[in-house]
């Protein structure tokens, strides 16, 4: 690797006399002489540097600022700053390195500095240079793929917009760019189906079993002839005779809700996700469908017990997850409460623009966690789903 | 997690909350127990949860895993010192009616 190395200051003596010192121990070497901070600027928008040797008191732009616009810039922080200054007060030499710089030196320098101590530290900020480009490199890496991940999770996710028996609203804020919180909803013939299942743990192998969920829930309901208790119970058995989990400790477990419309009944079977809510339009009511249910992938022998509803036009089904309400922080964990609260208190939202309803429902739930940490965001997947009978 | 044993029971009292960072540790300290349980007379094990105020799913997880482990060497489980919002959720899952829940 050929390292390019800046070396600013406004007098070419001190140039000169650092490059020699370095080039004896960095032979492959390219040296850049800056004279000025905006010379460094330039340099650094042109070239890939390994290491810049900065002086503070420069014409145009001084040390400082160039050290702190380094630091400032995603594309250059990696890169090491080793000062070499005029300047002996201990203010300045303390500003320098909380700023970033990786070493401090002072003109004008000994015979030590120069046939040792410079030389290996220069050496030691390259290496520190190559670690960090590495990881550098890595971590883009590893971006792009979460993001081609995203993306394909997202293709895989309905969209808000009209179906056949109702008007579809939604909402997905996945935590790692790539969540474990899956829902789906489906035309076939006269009925229309819907899921949402939320992954344990979240981040890429819960995201990975989101994708499995989705290919399973789609081959059960177009096969015609089975009951959301059915499903469950079929992709329940299909976890327990697919992997073998004897003796572990980890295992794939989603919680998840089904539910079938047709003919304006709606059919629906709970495995342990938070309540989901329907807004009755005739009765002005949010209604809590509190049937609990065993997670799929716990128990290969868990029954999967279906309920019914009668719908009528303008009802509409509320389904989240867990991310919504619970922050990670301590007795959130059950906060459904609060959500089942919100939406009674905002029922005519609702009924009137289910859209802005998962606006402020989000809105409102972010507020929440940031209550407990003033930096919290959503910690976990969030998934909202609506259905508006038509 | 401290182990503690009194007569046939052994008891594991969990020092921290059942969240998905301590859980790892939680399994390694559980695989040393479980062969204890299997190779002494014991016939119960308690998971004691009285100073846990957190958990989340994978959790849940764990407390299943160790209950399925536990019974298939033929020994008793159960949770206790459980609190109201632990409970609401085991319900939530329909976990009481599988794992024996006291406050």
């Amino acid at each position: 690797m050929v390292h390019h190395i800046i070396v600013a200051d406004d007098v070419k003596m001190n140039r000169r006399l650092l490059i020699d010192v370095l080039a004896n121990w960095f032979s492959g070497a390219v040296f850049l002489e800056a004279t000025n901070g905006l010379e460094v600027m330039e340099y650094l928008e042109n070239y890939d540097i390994s290491l810049i040797m900065l002086d503070l008191i420069m014409p145009n732009m001084d040390g400082h600022e160039v050290l702190i616009k380094i630091k400032a810039d995603s594309r250059f922080t990696h890169i090491p700053v080793i000062v070499n200054s005029a300047m002996t007060d201990k203010k300045s030499i303390r500003d320098t390195l909380e700023e970033g710089a990786v070493d401090y030196f002072m003109k004008p320098l000994s015979q030590e500095d120069r046939e040792i101590v410079l030389p290996l530290k220069a050496k030691n900020a390259l290496m520190l240079y190559e670690q960090n480009k590495i990881i550098n490199d890595l971590n883009k890496s590893i971006n792009e793929e979460l993001k081609n991940a995203h993306d394909f999770q997202n293709i895989m996710l309905p969209k808000t917009g009209s179906m056949q028996a109702i008007n579809l609203h939604i909402k997905y804020h996945p935590s790692l760019g790539i969540g474990g919180d899956f829902f789906d909803c489906v035309s076939v013939g006269n009925k229309t189906w819907f899921m949402i299942a939320d992954v344990t743990g979240h981040g890429i192998a819960a995201g990975m079993a989101s994708s499995m969920i989705k290919v399973m829930f789609r081959m059960y309901v177009e096969k015609g002839n089975i009951r959301p208790s059915g499903v469950l119970a079929r992709m329940n058995k299909w976890i327990f005779d697919t992997f073998d989990l004897a003796d572990k400790f980890s295992f794939i477990v989603f919680t998840a809700f089904i539910g079938c419309i047709e003919d304006h009944t709606l059919s629906y079977c709970n495995a342990g996700q938070p309540y989901p809510l329907v807004y009755q339009k005739s009765l002005d009511n949010v209604l809590k469908l509190d049937q609990p249910g065993t997670p799929i992938g716990m128990f290969d022998f868990a029954v999967y017990e279906q309920f019914c509803l009668t719908l009528s036009e303008g009802d509409t089904i509320f389904l989240y997850t867990d991310g919504l309400f619970s922050s990670g922080q301590k007795s959130d964990f059950v906060n459904w409460e609060k959500v089942y609260k919100f939406s009674r208190e905002f029922r005519s939202l609702i009924k009137s623009d289910p859209e802005l309803f998962l606006e402020e429902i989000k809105y409102y739930f972010q507020l929440q966690h940031k209550v407990n940490d003033s930096e919290a965001t959503f910690t976990d997947d969030v998934a909202l789903m609506m259905l508006k009978i038509k | 997690m401290i182990k503690s044993i009194n007569g046939s029971v052994m008891t594991l009292t969990l020092k921290e909350d059942l969240i998905a960072p301590n859980v790892k540790n939680f399994e390694t300290s559980i695989a040393g127990y479980m062969l204890e349980l299997d190779s002494i007379d014991m016939e119960e094990m308690v998971l004691d949860l009285s100073n846990c105020e957190n958990i989340d799913s994978i959790g849940v997880t764990f407390v299943v895993s160790l209950y399925k482990n536990v019974i298939r060497e033929g020994k008793n489980f159960r949770v206790s010192g459980s609190n109201s919002d632990i409970r609401q959720l085991f319900k939530l899952m329909k976990l009481d009616e599988f794992i024996d829940l006291e406050d």
